[in-house]
């Protein structure tokens, strides 16, 4: 005689509660052991296993003073925060947003900032030393150098001088005081910032050195045209850098056009166009220069 | 060799359990026929092959590369017999160099020692210091480095051959047939990575004993359950827990599933029967003292251990195993290789998608297949950590026909395997266990865009359940076949059967495909053909 097993007594369901039973175990396991979600430290809170989806959003926080050594505040938001005076010593900081911030006095002594955005971060006796650098903006810091743009108004070179300030820490920084010679261009100079000789501990940085030229127009001062006949007035607009943009001032005489590729006046000129003009061509990149030109056009 | 997949009566009390478990007359058959039935089932065989594991392991021992270990984290991985044979060696070193009075437990480390893993509170700590006790003794008598690592590589050596054993009686527990688990144990002791793992220096080895052993009693409680037997398993699991942690969640899982089988058959009582477990204590102190004596010490012992490191790390730090920066600077962490490549890993990985840079797709199919590659290729190959798989593609996809076939194999007999409670217990154990790592590694790729910890020596521990499974479903799909389809057939699949052993066996994996000087050691290359260690005869 056959009997009917409790659910409970039957094979597949003993063996599914068990197996159930132990994922839900594990499971709660892994959140045990990733500790408090957070922690308060000043008027943040420091998120604890930070990642891109959950990460410490403190913007404008007052941390001033505090002690932040080892912390992980990778990716976080940090702008604006008043950090002046915190220790950061050894604290994970890479890809974290730090623009603006109060760093005055910060000790970031073996924190790793790789990637992290310190643009127009206040920085005064910001220490970074044995710092993890590489990728870090710091553009609009004294720590950076900005690049530069100068007329030129001669043929020779330009003499430029940057520099930009140190940090306790930092054991070279190539930009702190240069000069070189540029000619009209543009010129990429790498800068690099080195707070030892461990991997990612330089920063590389590029600025541009611009050397402009007003441009130079060499035209007739006059031409003779005749009406129906084919035109072909070369003027040339130049300036080593930066690029020229030529064109008249006004029309020119009927059937005459301007050609900016070719930098000529071209077409045949219409019985209405004849007679004496004067029409001005003006050169621009940056600085505008102009020439005037006779246009005589006589009936065919 | 008889018609039955027992071919002796299999171990504890209760046969009766077992035949009218319902193993299936399909499964009956699962024997290997004829004379080579006979052969397999004779233990001759099982002798041959115990000394042939051991003459590999010997040679493996002596001839590949003594680690370097400077302390300072600068070891070069290639050509190490294990991946992280030179932490394990480091850590057993450091203990050694201890006094013996200062016992296991460390309150401090300097920073550079943590280039061999976290120390303070790592709770497969115990392997290390049991075996610094022999090293102590032989840096005291100033015998080379080299004496040290083999003489290390030799006990584990043991503990391999131990390994097989214990694999033996637990498929014969199971209720495998002796010519299927003799089968299992040749293939097994000829897999490359359950030699190599026997003939290096790290705690897998006895572990995977240990946990073996726990299996063999859980088996055995689930044929026979007794509280002895039960107890035994607890210790024994106890054991592989303390040789190594990541066995924690399997022990738990083979003892409770075991525990589950047997309540769910002979209720709660059938379990834990308080009278009858104490009248088994009284009886196993009268008859035998030693033995009973011994196993109480062991079950002490180890609880004590489980608690001072597992019970104490879970209460403080909320993990078995704390991670690094728990219990150090991050700073300090950033000395051990592993802490660091995982940081800088997750960093990349982070910053790529703050960046919005388009990270690697989970292709689902895809990273099954890369997965299932990997692991099948780790199992019997060999490579270091910077060189890539160079395995003969004909060699390869012999050896994935194969592995398809099994797998085939597999489900289409699943439904006539699961009919025995020790087989039911078995495929949950070696699901879980291939399971979890399946999600371990896919955690690790979706969190580190990498392939981190993609072995298939993880799977070592379950691979004898595995295999014998695999062969079990082979032949059944064998006989379920037409005759005339098998007389077709039967060349052809031995042809292929008989490639992949020979080329899949661990000297041939090896030495096909170790062709540089830095795997072996300097004496193995002026005694050695130089045709099969590359050598050219010039700087080692």
């Amino acid at each position: 005689m056959s009997t009917v097993k409790p659910w409970s007594r039957r094979r597949r369901w003993s063996i599914g509660i068990v197996l159930v039973l132990v994922l839900l175990v594990a499971v709660g396991y892994q959140r045990l052991s990733a500790g408090p979600a957070g922690e308060t430290v000043g008027s943040c809170t420091v998120v604890n296993h930070p990642s891109v989806d959950d990460r410490t959003r403190c913007e404008g926080a007052d941390l001033a003073g505090q002690d932040l050594r080892e912390r992980d505040l990778r990716l976080a938001d940090l702008r604006g925060v008043d950090l002046s005076g915190a220790d950061l010593r050894g604290a994970i900081l890479y890809g974290a947003d730090l623009a603006g911030a109060d760093l005055h006095g910060t000790d970031l002594g073996q924190a790793d900032l790789t990637a992290a955005k310190l643009t127009g971060a206040q920085l005064g006796d910001t220490r970074f030393t044995r710092a993890i650098i590489s990728g870090m903006d710091v553009t609009g810091t004294p720590l950076a150098t900005t690049s530069q743009s100068v007329w030129a108004d001669g043929e020779t070179p330009v003499l430029l001088k940057w520099s930009s300030g140190e940090q306790p820490g930092v054991v070279q920084n190539t930009c702190d005081d240069r000069e070189g010679l540029f000619y009209p261009g543009s010129t990429a100079v790498t800068c690099q910032i080195t707070t030892g000789t461990d991997v990612g501990q330089a920063l590389q940085y590029q600025i541009q050195m611009e050397v402009k030229q007003a441009p130079v127009i060499t035209a007739p001062d006059s031409v003779t045209l005749t009406v129906g006949r084919t035109a072909s007035v070369q003027v040339h607009a130049d300036s080593p850098y930066p690029q020229v943009e030529a064109h008249f001032d006004g029309a020119l005489p009927k059937g005459l056009r301007w050609d900016a590729a070719t930098q000529r006046i071209v077409g045949k000129p219409t019985a209405a166009a004849v007679g004496q003009r004067t029409v001005v061509l003006r050169a621009d990149n940056g600085r505008s220069v102009t020439k005037s030109i006779q246009i005589t056009v006589l009936a065919g | 060799m008889s018609g039955s997949a027992f071919d002796t009566k299999p171990p504890g009390r209760s046969v009766a359990h077992a035949s009218s478990g319902g193993l299936p007359e399909r499964l009956r058959l699962l024997t290997v026929p004829g004379r080579l039935g006979v052969l397999l089932a004779s233990p001759w065989l099982f002798r041959l092959t115990i000394v042939l594991f051991v003459a590999l392991g010997v040679v493996f021992a002596l001839v590949l590369h003594y680690p370097i270990v400077d302390g300072n984290g600068n070891v070069p991985y290639v050509g190490t017999i294990a991946p992280d044979e030179h932490r394990h060696i480091a850590n057993i070193l450091f203990y050694a160099h201890r006094s013996i009075s200062a016992g296991p437990i460390i309150d401090s480390v300097p920073t550079r020692d943590l280039a061999m893993g976290e120390v303070l509170r790592f709770p497969s700590y115990f392997y290390y210091y049991f075996m610094s006790f022999p090293v102590k003794v032989m840096i005291n008598e100033a015998l080379p480095y080299s004496w040290i690592v083999v003489f290390l590589r030799l006990v584990n050596l043991v503990f391999g051959v131990l390994g097989l054993l214990v694999m033996r009686s637990l498929l014969r527990a199971m209720g495998f047939s002796a010519s299927i688990t003799m089968l299992s144990v040749v293939v097994l002791a000829f897999t490359g990575r359950y030699i190599w793992q026997s003939a290096a220096v790290s705690y897998d080895a006895p572990g995977m004993t240990l946990f073996l052993l726990c299996l063999l009693f859980s088996a055995r409680f689930i044929h026979a359950p007794s509280p002895t037997t039960l107890a035994k398993a607890v210790v024994a699991g106890g054991w592989a827990i303390i040789a190594k942690y990541t066995f924690v969640p399997f022990v738990v899982v083979a003892i409770v599933v075991a525990v589950a089988l047997v309540a769910q058959r002979d209720g709660l009582r059938g379990v834990v029967d308080v009278r009858h477990a104490v009248s088994a204590f009284v009886a196993g102190i009268r008859r035998h003292v030693v033995g009973t004596v011994a196993w109480v010490l062991a079950f002490v012992v180890a609880a004590a251990l489980i608690v001072e490191r597992y019970g104490i790390n879970l209460v403080r730090y909320r993990q078995f195993n704390p991670d690094c920066d728990k219990l150090h600077t991050h700073q300090q962490c950033l000395t051990f290789d592993i802490y660091a490549r995982n940081y800088a890993a997750e960093r990349v990985h982070d910053l790529a998608v703050l960046n919005g840079q388009q990270q690697t797709p989970l292709d689902v199919l895809e990273f099954i297949g890369r997965w299932c590659t990997t692991y099948l290729q780790s199992i019997f190959f060999y490579r270091d950590r910077n060189s890539t798989w160079a395995i003969n593609p004909v060699v390869s996809v012999l050896g994935t026909v194969v592995f398809v076939a099994a797998c085939v194999a597999v489900v289409l007999a699943a439904r006539s395997l699961l009919r025995t409670r020790t087989f039911v217990w078995g495929f949950a154990v070696a699901g879980v266990y291939v399971v979890a790592m399946f999600v371990f590694n896919l955690q690790t790729f979706l969190r580190l865009d990498n392939d981190y910890a993609f072995s298939g020596r993880y799977l070592l521990p379950v691979l004898p359940i595995i295999y014998a499974f695999a062969i079990v479903s082979a032949m059944a799909f064998w006989r379920s076949l037409p005759v005339g389809w098998r007389r077709v057939a039967v060349l052809p699949v031995l042809l292929v059967v008989l490639v992949v052993l020979v080329t899949y066996s661990a000297p041939v994996a090896f030495f096909a495909y170790a062709r540089d000087p830095s795997w072996y050691t300097d004496t193995a290359l002026r005694l050695l053909p130089h045709w099969l260690t590359g050598w050219t005869g010039a700087g080692a």
